[in-house]
């Protein structure tokens, strides 16, 4: 569906399916691949990839 | 940290349901077969039982006590307490138990009170009545765990309303000197907003503005009166929460993972309880589930998963179990016991 390579850090997550489910999958993967748990409020209110991207490095140097 | 509680056992369980089913079509009439399936996807939610106007978690509560004490042979005047863990109560007062006490039969000397708990609540009912059997001395005690959340869903709100089911539970509990549980149990009221009901208690009284049910600021048609849940929220709580409860209960009983003969989960969804099975290391086999036949049945979850998937046992050895209840508050509790062969009569449908 998505070429990966080609997702840059200002790819806009909300013209897609940013929705609940979309939301709760990143939450459990980010958990799964780098131990973190992110805020879900925050994460709903990212715009892009590389803010989420920031919200998970924030997430990580916090735990 | 965990709490060892010893002499008391479970002699058995018996659950109840309300006959009528509502099917993964049903709710495609209402929110549209796509929508649907992506959120069965997530939830893992197939069918769900649900109750008609008239009947309540205390109904189900009820015909299950009724058959498991036929089934165990217990004399209704035998037993020494009766616990009601639920948020679905027959009255605000009195304390649905004490109606529960006239039903059953139970003594005018029984001890009856309510709990108000959901998703915690089943752990945290088996928590109290071994430790009413340990420190009261008494030697049989009741614990009813049911509701009926289908009453409290907006019908247009898709997180709530095909999520969950109906559903009730009886567990007999004994004095036993071979018995016993481990238990952690923990408190975040920070989160109580993220699952609650805001009208209809005594902060917010039932009123003409509480009343009608109208578009809030994420489109969805829902009252004061409606179940408001924010699924996102919960998840994160969950995944921070419950890993190192099971920790505590696990290492205080001095067992591996892979020792369990089963994990019983809440069955908050099956998104949530597969991720938590894998961030536990346990295999597909030691966690059943039966939120694809009843969904997420509130406190009644767990002893639904018990009596129809690990059944009663006959015949075999003592089980390894732990459990996990974890939500609404947010409460969190988590048991790990040996449970030996105990009576399960078949599910009563009513």
């Amino acid at each position: 569906v998505l070429d990966v390579d080609s997702v840059q850090e200002d790819f806009s997550l909300q013209e897609g399916a940013w929705d609940s489910l979309a939301l709760v999958a990143t939450i459990a993967a980010l958990d799964d691949h780098f131990g973190v748990t992110v805020d879900a409020t925050e994460l709903g209110q990212a715009q892009t990839v590389g803010e989420l991207v920031a919200l998970a490095e924030a997430a990580q140097g916090g735990a | 940290m965990a709490y060892w509680v010893p002499g008391a056992a479970v002699r058995g369980v018996a659950c109840a349901v309300p006959r009528r089913r509502l099917t993964v079509a049903d709710a495609g009439a209402t929110f549209g077969d796509e929508e649907v399936q992506s959120v069965v996807k997530m939830t893992g939610v197939g069918e769900r039982r649900v109750a008609d106007e008239t009947t309540c978690a205390s109904d189900l509560c009820v015909a299950a006590g009724e058959r498991l004490l036929e089934e165990l042979d217990w004399a209704p005047d035998s037993v020494e307490a009766l616990l009601f863990v639920s948020q679905t109560p027959d009255y605000v007062l009195p304390a649905t138990a004490c109606t529960m006490q006239e039903r059953l039969g139970l003594s005018h000397g029984v001890a009856a009170w309510d709990v108000n708990l959901g998703c915690s609540g089943y752990v945290y009912g088996l928590w109290q009545a071994m430790s009413m059997i340990r420190a009261a001395g008494m030697s049989r005690v009741l614990l009813a765990a049911g509701d009926t959340c289908t009453k409290f869903c907006a019908p247009g709100d898709r997180s709530t309303a095909l999520l969950f089911g109906d559903a009730a539970s009886m567990t007999a509990l004994e004095a036993d000197e071979r018995g016993g549980a481990h238990f952690a149990v923990g408190t975040d009221g920070g989160g109580a907003e993220n699952l609650i009901i805001p009208a209809g208690g005594f902060r917010k009284q039932c009123s003409p503005e509480t009343l009608p049910r109208q578009e809030d600021a994420e489109g969805i048609l829902r009252s004061e009166h409606d179940l408001h849940m924010q699924g996102m929220e919960i998840f994160n709580f969950t995944i921070r929460r419950v890993p190192p409860m099971l920790g505590d209960v696990l290492d205080s009983a001095g067992w591996e993972p892979e020792e369990l003969t089963a994990a019983l989960f809440h069955q908050a969804n099956l998104f949530i309880i597969d991720h938590l099975r894998k961030k536990l290391r346990l295999t597909r086999e030691q966690v059943p589930t039966s939120i694809e036949e009843f969904g997420n049945t509130s406190c009644a979850s767990i002893p639904l998963t018990w009596t129809e998937r690990l059944g009663a046992g006959e015949g075999e050895e003592p089980r390894r179990l732990a459990m996990a209840g974890f939500g609404v508050g947010y409460s969190w509790a988590a048991a790990a016991l040996e449970a030996g062969p105990c009576v399960m009569p078949d599910l009563v449908e009513i």
